[in-house]
């Protein structure tokens, strides 16, 4: 893995990228701004996929869950108890994170595959209650979101899309921070060898459920802007192949990088939107693109990206096997 | 009373179907260690291609329903030859999203095969009722439990009076020790998916005339994975019973709480069961020591 950027050159990166996501948003129309908007929506959920699977090893086929329980928090507080947008937020967020140590706790002593299991029963349970228990949520019909105001301003579909930006940016910035961190370190050391992590010391229970709290935080606050952004919440948002949307993202992109889940819902999002006429193979090309990348390129975009600019550049005299970091190469 | 006989009844109909799902599944991991989450999918589309058979090419019904189990068969062997195999040296978890990868395009193919419009399968037991000491019961849900039944009897007979069945059973203890001894053991992995894709198919067709065909009938793989993981996942005889039971469960909790909950309360049987003893009623397996 190339040496984190860090100083001036990170200071400017992040202003160019700031500026650069303000310009687009400030010139493109309604529409391709809206899909902008739910890409960086769903990055924010595929980071959250990301941070439990791709870097700690903890797999999550559940994801939409998370997401439907801020988008369903933020729709119930708003709409029902008449509080602001900005405190439902967090409240999502929290909930979510909640539920993530509940499945976390019992997936400690299970084996990846419960977990995939467990996860995916989770994702289900959700998807369920949301469309049966009609006082609280209104059933298949949904709830509406109000309007999104701060003090005296109310947000218009173009001032909400700063808000999603900035809050990408920033979660963007604290999972580029989480996964050099000494916690980051014990993630990938986890998911590379759990016996070996033990052994060196890293506190296995506490670091597998802060992975799936951080996963599951991403996702309800992934959750919570959707909900901002479309106006409008219901069953269908969060169905199963949303959670395997999350997981292609991931693969498609690169699983353990961090712009693969950005890469990844970049295309997935902006995809179904080109191929209008080909909504009938939508599934198809997904499940297919899914397949190939597992086959073919497991590293990924990103990470094919990465080994490519390593082998041009040649910075170091080793190569990160399969692209994406590993644990002796972070230490 | 005779009632309540009478839901257990229907929920052993829809158990049977369960139970060949699970069933399939629990095969699937035994042999080869893995969690097929397009089980459901593998059934919907053979339910499908059956009903090509007989309202396309005129065959009849039961011949259709072995001709699909064939088909069925030879996909499932394929789909791990083509798919699964060249997977294997990767993690499990590679293996795992690569069948999700597979009930994504096996919903998608569905979709764009055989079109929107819904179809439906022919029943082909008589449409009659019997009563057995006050209890009526229709003589299509016991031609299901019946079918669904010989399906469990005949796995279990090739496990313990073939060869082939007990190399499966040999390479699922110890897949080292099983090729030591000549065992050939991709081989025996694509049997497995072989003889598990065609327990779905039988699933699939016998669901049909409950309900109407759509790609999207293959969620009902997800009751026939939570039935496994009741029984343990790994046993199978705990498969059987868990599907049975969980049709009888279901189907008495739609009864006599609500219909629109009787899923969620499957959903948090599942829940609980791997929170609580994810070993199930008759499992091992499940658990490591961290």
């Amino acid at each position: 893995m190339r040496p984190p950027v860090r100083g001036w050159n990170a200071g400017i990166g992040w202003f160019l990228a700031t500026v650069g996501l303000a310009a687009l948003l400030a010139t493109l129309p309604d529409y391709p701004r809206f899909v902008v908007s739910l890409t960086l929506v769903n990055a924010i959920a595929a980071m959250g996929v990301n941070l439990s699977m791709g870097y700690a090893g903890q797999v999550s086929v559940g994801h939409a869950g998370f997401a439907a329980i801020g988008a369903y928090t933020t729709a119930i507080m708003m709409g029902r108890l008449g509080v602001s947008f900005w405190a439902t937020v967090p409240v999502g967020g929290a909930l979510a994170l909640l539920c993530g140590i509940l499945i976390g706790l019992p997936a400690l002593k299970l084996t990846p595959l419960y977990i995939a299991m467990v996860t995916f029963g989770f994702g289900q349970v959700v998807n369920l209650v949301s469309l049966n228990w009609v006082d609280l949520t209104n059933g298949p019909n949904g709830l509406p979101v109000p309007a999104i105001g701060l003090g005296r301003y109310v947000f218009s579909p173009e001032s909400f899309s700063y808000v999603i930006a900035a809050s990408f940016l920033l979660l963007f910035w604290i999972a580029g921070n989480l996964v050099r961190s000494r916690m980051g370190r014990g993630f990938l050391a986890i998911r590379d060898s759990e016996v070996a992590a033990e052994s060196m010391g890293v506190n296995l229970a506490k670091y597998k459920t802060i992975a799936f709290a951080v996963g599951a935080f991403y996702g309800g606050l992934s959750g919570a802007l959707y909900a901002g952004l479309s106006n409008y919440v219901n069953p269908d948002a969060f169905i199963f192949p949303v959670s395997v949307l999350y997981l292609t993202m991931n693969v498609v992109g690169g699983m353990g990088t961090l712009a693969g889940p950005l890469v990844g819902a970049l295309i997935f999002t902006v995809m179904p939107e080109v191929l209008r006429g080909f909504a009938e193979y939508k599934e198809f090309l997904s499940g297919g693109l899914l397949l190939l990348f597992l086959v073919f390129f497991p590293e990924g975009l990103v990470g094919m990206l990465d080994r490519a600019a390593e082998k041009l550049f040649r910075r170091s005299g080793r190569s990160a096997p399969a692209g994406t970091a590993s644990a002796t190469d972070v230490a | 009373m005779t009632e309540f006989l009478q839901f257990v009844v229907v929920g052993l109909a829809n158990g049977g179907v369960y139970a060949t799902l699970a069933l399939a599944l629990v095969l699937i991991h035994r042999a080869t260690g893995i969690v097929n989450f397009a089980q459901g999918e593998m059934g919907m589309f053979a339910t499908f291609i059956a009903w090509s058979l007989i309202n396309h090419h005129g065959l009849p019904y039961w011949v259709a329903f072995f001709l699909t189990l064939l088909i069925a068969f030879l996909g499932g062997a394929a789909v791990h030859e083509v798919v699964i195999r060249p997977l294997e040296r990767g993690s499990e978890l590679t293996v795992v999203m690569a069948t999700i990868a597979l009930l994504v395009i096996l919903n998608g193919l569905a979709g764009w095969i055989w079109a929107p419009e819904v179809k439906f399968l022919e029943n082909p037991f008589p449409l009659k009722v019997l009563h057995v000491g006050g209890v009526v019961m229709n003589v299509q849900d016991l031609g299901v439990i019946g079918v669904s039944l010989v399906c469990v009897v005949l796995v279990f007979l090739f496990f313990r009076f073939t060869r082939l069945g007990w190399a499966m059973w040999a390479t699922a203890q110890n897949k080292e020790a099983a090729a030591l001894v000549g065992v050939n053991v991709p081989r025996i992995f694509s049997v497995a998916w072989g003889i598990s894709a065609a327990l779905a198919a039988a699933a699939g067709i016998l669901l049909a005339p409950l309900i109407a065909i759509t790609p999207d009938m293959g969620v009902i793989g997800i009751k026939g994975f939570i039935a496994a993981i009741m029984g343990g996942y790994s046993s199978l005889h705990g498969a059987v019973i868990g599907g049975f039971l969980l049709g009888v469960v279901e189907n008495l909790a739609g009864v006599y709480i609500s219909s629109g909950f009787k899923d969620v309360v499957t959903f948090g049987v599942l829940i609980a069961v791997l929170i609580l003893r994810p070993a199930g009623l008759f499992g091992t397996a499940g658990t490591h020591r961290v």
